[in-house]
């Protein structure tokens, strides 16, 4: 940083209003990253604010850490400096719900439930499934690509962002896409600021598709040996049904294995599936049980909040779908370790202790996933774990490319420096 | 380089035979689907990704641009070599390389056509769902450089969302994979901003496509209104009730006017517009859906609705839809279609106002369109002989793209920017916006090489573009 | 929108408004017939699609490019086989866009080729008497041990072509009477085009096919004077002679005074069925022209539209059928012979893959460009292949003679037959000796 961290809040806050910049040590510890603690955290009110606190930390050459409910922020290799944290949770604002259309445009700090909340009214919601929603930031869910189980049914994040407005680091405020479902005016920029983890600008407001809360929600869970798990679920893939989310789990590497499928729907629909899916059941050998309201409320919970617990080594393995029990078989023998598999999307979720041992098995992993053309992550893990990692992976075949687009929207390398592929 | 040394080398990787120059091979590349034309100057047809690669590395040391060319039936202009250089055609890169059932993917080369994806995995119960109404004739490659949409578009989505992965080839020559075979690649999503750039970017030679398989049931309704009003009040609350068709179109009364007299279904001519509503899913789904949608309709005074009573039918109300265009001729020799997109909310007000342009400039306009997602084809129709009539009816165009701006829209749903639209984008972005795409554009094409003069507006370019306004056949790119 | 039109002076060479057809300004580009033309499906190249075609003839018209060699070359690279048509939401007309400038280039190849074509179509194929003296001297060079020695003999494309040469029957057909009463019940009284080429090669087929119609209730009427129809001539450049062959015909079948004209032979039913376009400009045969053209039917269209009263034996033969391009794209005469066929009991009939896809017959295309007509053909054994069948039925004769030639080079082992060969065989009861 060029300034003084005094100096630096003295600008801030000349722009912003006192309010909106901290130099107190609580709120600096609430702050960290990595274990890192920022020097200054920022919370600007409005979008015209975060573009001016963008340009005024630029001229100073301290870097940003975006922050949105700050509940991913294990994801990302550590960070290579932390000055300032912005926090967006002051832009919580609903800009405009089109109910007709299917849409919302939102601030991006806004949580998602309090979103949920307002498109209830109408009997709509986004269709998201992060971890801990109601901390969890819709900027922040879009940054960082938050994908859930329900992504094959509803479309995942980079399929429901439709406009998006963003600041720069250099202050510019840009947009992108618009409120239409259907726009092909220009480059597709906001596919380019999904999952970017605010390192090429920081995003402020949204448009996103919804869809209409289903009249009926059902889970059937199928329990059984690993190979009638597996069995059952090439029948449901073959068959006519269209699951809204599947997810096959363990009990700490012990049987039995657990398949359970959520249906949404009509209420006809979804008794229908419910039917069809105990027919499965029996023939696979497994045993059927259809969840209570509270145990599936309490199922679908976990089943969210798995990727970011805390103080666990998560790991993220992605894979063609019809490699994923073969991939599983082998991931079995490691001890302590929870799986939770969405098989609709071929995404394994791997839970272990946060030891050395455990991150030792990443280029395991990476060698498995790349052999049967996915890939592997650490998704999120205490900071000292992730020290002399590459929590990405396999380096990107077009890395040089996203490095070039880094530099063009970044040049001094200050938004989130370190955290993305290949430490950009 | 000069030319006689690029054309060597051209021939030398490709094969004299697909390097042409003459003016009577070179002519039929001038024209895609749009009115505009352009003589190119060399035309080259590479047969695998390796000859890709070395001809767009001549083309750097030539200094000359690349214009990718897949079936040429593009309505933006986007395939015309505004600016000379090589018009790269892809045609014959027409393999599917790869089809994987059970992991619902396919690696395709460009040249493959739309629908050749579909009916190769047909009969074992899957398709690939963007649609284009062209899809018979348009290549994989086109629809990502244009991220097509489609009839079906409503429910499974355009193009870019279900493309996983792209192999293209950059300006210097290199390969290189944007995306892959699964979801979420580490990085940024390359791809993503790949699909719908218009060939400014790269040269795709492979994609892997999502695949989807069929659905149980199909319910088709067919709901005729005497009143636009009603009509497009009952897309609006067909949408807002959250019923999500797989495809809700519409016909209006100067439409039904051309099927009927060009090859009739039996769609009532006094009707002010027609809807059909298709509704995919389980059965169960479909039943209800299906009843809601028509209680809908009627709440909003359809004077009738109908329910498909079996395949047959089905077809027949569709081929009635996909009949529109190619009857057109029936009523005047030249039309020009649009291609703007409103919000949902907005389609009631929007078709007042095209109604209110067509008295304005004096034209007819025959709307038939997919209501659905709020993506708008006014049929400006018109005799080009009449002095005048074409300078009214690009002025009535574009009277059509600012409403759709000023009602929150866009100017371009599926059709793409190309040539055609480049001066309005202005009206939708501002200068940092372009500027931002720009940057985009230094990383992947800093010499400016790739399909120059399209997307972004430029001064004019020095080629000299020729204008041919086209009549639109059955069923296309709508 | 600012928009750039034409320059003036864009014109390179003069325009031709022979060329100029109101055809060419239906099409819009839309590129729906490039996956269905043979050629372009062999190439990818755009001036070999019907969509390039289309653009040079207008290009041409409008003085744009010359009616050069190149021109020319792409021109007849195409078949004519008109599945483009069949796919044009538009309705484009291709066949007649092709045909006229065809007839502005003439017939293809080098001056001596077109030489030798002229001579046939104007002086050989007109007069039936001269051809049956051909084909008679043609019949002894294959019999007589001459082909034998000649084979070895013979430089490489004329040994091929030789090869490609069908055994001429023993016998023509041509009969004494020319009127041949209905068997039975007469239900309607029908003029044969008896044909150029069907007599001399196919004149078993010509003999099967009457005793089809008389069978099922037609008297057959053979007009004496008739001669070839021209579709060669038309489709090779050659108009005039053509023209004369028409208002012959013309005025010879409709003094027949018949319920209909039926031809089995495709590329000249397709032909016939369009001597009202051919004769437009002709004021005094026009109205009659169109008159013959109404009448004209392919004799599988005309059986299924009257209906078989014939009692049908069982054929027991698995096969499979060709359309051939002047039928279904032609005359869209589809679901007729096929419909005929499934009335045949024992007989099964197993749908290919590309079944209208044309063979590379085309006429004389596959000696004026045999390289894309072996390949064609080529592609098309290995569509029959995969059905497993017995034999193809292919109502034309070009297209049986590429058929068969293709079980040879390329296998598989099947019988060609003509729809009427298999109807025949269901129908016979005993010999009949025409009174």
């Amino acid at each position: 940083m060029k300034l003084t961290p005094d100096q630096l809040e003295q600008r801030l806050a000349a722009e912003l209003g006192p309010d909106a910049v901290s130099l107190d040590a609580d709120r600096l510890a609430t702050h960290k990253i990595d274990g890192k603690q920022p020097v200054l955290v920022c919370t600007p009110g409005t979008r015209d604010q975060v573009s001016a606190a963008l340009r005024l930390c630029a001229d100073a050459a301290a870097s940003v850490i975006p922050w949105g409910g700050g509940t991913a922020m294990a994801l990302g290799n550590p960070p290579r400096q932390v000055d300032v944290v912005l926090n967006t949770s002051r832009l919580n604002g609903v800009i405009e719900h089109d109910h007709a259309n299917l849409t919302v445009t939102v601030e991006s700090g806004i949580s998602l439930t309090a979103l949920q909340q307002r498109l209830a009214d109408q009997r709509q919601f986004g269709p998201f499934d992060p971890p801990f929603p109601e901390r969890s930031s819709v900027g922040g869910i879009v940054a960082a690509n938050l994908n859930g189980s329900r992504r094959g049914c509803y479309g995942s994040v980079r399929d429901l962002v439709i406009g998006m407005k963003m600041a720069l680091i250099s202050g510019e405020q840009i947009k992108a896409g618009g409120k239409v479902v259907k726009n092909v005016a220009g480059y597709d920029m906001c596919k380019l600021f999904v999952g970017s983890l605010g390192t090429l600008g920081i995003i402020t407001e949204l448009t996103l598709r919804l869809v209409p809360l289903p009249e009926s929600v059902s889970t059937v869970v199928a329990a059984g040996t690993f190979s009638q798990a597996e069995q059952f679920i090439r029948e449901l893939f073959r068959s006519r049904l269209l699951p809204t989310a599947v997810i096959l789990s363990n009990e700490r590497a012990h049987e039995p294995w657990s398949v359970a499928i959520r249906s949404e729907g009509f209420e006809e629909s979804v008794a229908r599936c419910r039917r069809d899916l105990d027919t499965l059941a029996v023939q696979a050998g497994m045993s059927a049980q259809l969840l209570s309201a509270g145990e599936h409320e309490e199922f679908w919970r976990a089943v969210r909040d798995f990727p970011l617990q805390d103080k666990r080594l998560i790991y993220r393995i992605t894979l063609p779908r019809a490699e994923i029990c073969d991939f599983l078989h082998r991931a079995q023998n490691w001890p302590d370790t929870e799986t939770t598999t969405d098989n609709v999307n071929g995404t394994i979720w791997l839970a272990c202790e946060p030891t050395k041992a455990s991150v030792q098995r990443f280029s395991d992993l990476a060698t498995l996933a790349r052999a049967r053309r996915g890939h592997a992550m650490i998704f999120a893990a205490p900071g000292d774990l992730k020290q002399g990692f590459e929590v990405w992976g396999d380096s990107p075949p077009a890395f040089s490319l996203m490095r070039d687009v880094k530099h063009q929207f970044d040049p001094k390398g200050l938004l989130n420096p370190g955290r993305f592929v290949g430490s950009l | 380089m000069n030319r006689t040394d690029l054309i060597r080398e051209l021939r030398a990787v490709v094969g004299a035979q697909f390097v042409l120059i003459e003016k009577e091979d070179v002519i039929v590349y001038e024209q895609d689907g749009s009115i505009f034309q352009v003589m190119p100057e060399i035309v080259v047809l590479p047969g695998d990704v390796e000859q890709v690669s070395a001809v767009v590395k001549l083309a750097k040391q030539a200094a000359v641009p690349i214009v990718p060319r897949g079936s040429g039936t593009g309505l933006a202009g986007g395939a015309v070599p505004a600016e000379g250089g090589i018009v790269l055609s892809l045609a014959r890169l027409n393999r599917i390389l790869k089809i994987d059932l059970e992991n619902r993917i396919a690696i395709v080369e460009p040249g493959v056509i739309n629908l050749d994806v579909t009916k190769a995995v047909a009969k074992d119960g899957f398709f690939y769902a963007p649609d284009p109404s062209s899809q018979a004739a348009c290549s994989i490659g086109g629809n990502v450089a244009n991220n097509s949409g489609g009839p079906h578009t409503l429910a499974y989505g355009v193009t870019t969302n279900h493309v996983l992965g792209v192999e293209a080839v950059l300006d210097d020559g290199v390969i290189v994979w944007l995306g892959g075979e699964v979801p979420d690649t580490p990085g940024y999503d390359l791809c993503g901003v790949f699909v719908g750039s218009e060939g400014t970017l790269g040269v795709v030679t492979k994609v892997a496509v999502k695949l989807m398989q069929t659905r149980e049931s199909v319910r088709t309704l067919l709901a005729i209104f005497d009143e636009m009003d009603n009509a497009t009040q009952t897309v609006v609350d067909i949408t807002a009730a959250g019923i999500i068709p797989a495809a809700l179109e519409m016909m209006d009364r100067t439409t039904i006017e051309a099927v009927e007299r060009g090859a009739p279904v039996g769609f009532p001519r006094d009707a002010e517009a027609v809807l059909i509503v298709e509704i995919e899913g389980l059965t169960e789904h479909t039943d209800r859906s299906a009843s809601l949608a028509r209680a809908i309709c009627q709440r909003n005074g359809a004077r009738e609705v109908k329910l498909a009573a079996d395949e047959a039918e089905r077809q027949r109300l569709w081929k009635g839809r996909k009949g529109a265009f190619g009857a057109m001729g029936t009523l005047a020799p030249n039309y020009y279609v649009q291609d703007g997109v409103v919000p949902r909310s907005k389609l009631p007000e929007m078709m007042r106002r095209i109604a209110a342009i067509s008295k304005q400039f004096n034209l007819r306009i025959a709307n038939v369109f997919h209501a659905g997602d709020g993506n708008l084809h006014p049929n400006i129709l018109f005799d080009m002989r009449a002095p005048g009539e074409l300078d009214r009816v690009i002025e009535a165009g574009a009277a059509t793209l600012r409403a759709c701006i000023e009602l929150g829209g866009s100017i371009t749903g599926e059709h793409g920017v190309g040539l055609e639209k480049k001066a309005y984008i202005g009206l939708l972005f501002n200068e940092a916006d372009l500027e931002a795409m720009a940057r985009v554009r230094r990383v992947f094409d800093p010499d400016n090489r790739f399909n120059p003069a399209k997307l972004f507006p430029t001064p004019a370019s020095c080629g000299e573009i020729r204008l041919q306004p086209a009549q639109i056949p059955a069923g296309l790119w709508i | 929108m600012e928009l750039l039109r034409n320059k003036p002076g864009d014109t390179a060479t003069t325009k031709v408004p022979a060329l100029d057809l109101p055809e060419l300004y239906q099409c819009v580009h839309c590129g729906l017939c490039l996956n269905q033309c043979p050629t372009y499906r062999a190439l990818h190249l755009e001036p070999e699609s019907p969509r390039g075609r289309i653009h040079l003839v207008k290009a041409a018209a409008e003085g744009r490019i010359e009616l050069n060699d190149r021109f020319k070359e792409h021109i007849y690279l195409c078949l004519l086989c008109r599945a483009c048509e069949t796919a044009c939401p538009s309705g484009v007309q291709y066949g007649r866009i092709a045909e006229t400038a065809r007839e502005q280039l003439g017939p293809p190849g080098s001056p001596f080729a077109r030489a030798v074509l002229n001579f046939v179509f104007t002086r050989l194929l007109p007069y039936p008497r001269r051809l049956r003296f051909v084909f008679t001297l043609l019949r002894l060079y294959q019999r007589s041990g001459l082909q034998r020695i000649a084979r070895s003999l013979l430089p490489g494309k004329l040994r091929e072509m030789d090869s490609m040469l069908p055994t001429v029957p023993a016998k023509f057909y041509y009969p004494v009477t020319s009127i041949l009463p209905a068997i039975g019940e007469r239900r309607a009284k029908v003029a044969m085009l008896n044909g150029c080429v069907m007599p001399l090669l196919f004149g078993d087929v010509n003999e099967a096919t009457v005793r089809v119609l008389r069978r099922n209730g037609c008297d057959v009427v053979l007009p004496k004077n008739q001669i070839c129809c021209g579709a060669l001539n038309i489709h090779n450049g050659e108009s005039a002679a053509a023209k004369q062959m028409a208002r012959h015909n013309i005025d010879v079948f409709l003094e027949a005074n018949v319920d209909a004209i039926v031809v089995n032979s495709a590329g000249c039913g397709a032909a016939m069925k369009e001597y009202g376009y051919l004769l437009r400009d002709d004021l005094a045969y026009r109205d009659k022209a169109a008159r013959f053209s109404s009448l004209v039917k392919d004799t599988g269209e005309y059986l299924a539209g009257i209906g078989l009263v014939a009692g049908l034996r069982p054929v027991e033969m698995t096969v499979t059928y060709q359309d051939p391009c002047h039928l279904a794209h032609g005359q869209r005469v589809r679901a007729q012979p096929r419909t005929l066929l499934q009335s045949i009991p024992g007989l099964k009939l197993v749908e290919m893959d590309g079944a209208d896809r044309c063979c590379g017959s085309a006429g004389i295309y596959n000696l004026t460009h045999a390289d894309m007509s072996q390949h064609l053909l080529k592609e098309k054994m290995q569509a029959v292949t995969a059905t497993h069948v017995d034999a193809v039925v292919a109502p034309n004769p070009g297209c049986m003679l590429q058929l068969r030639y293709g079980a040879q080079r390329f296998g598989p082992d099947v019988k060609i037959y003509h729809l009427m060969d298999l109807l025949d065989r269901a129908c016979s009861e005993t010999d009949l000796t025409p009174k």
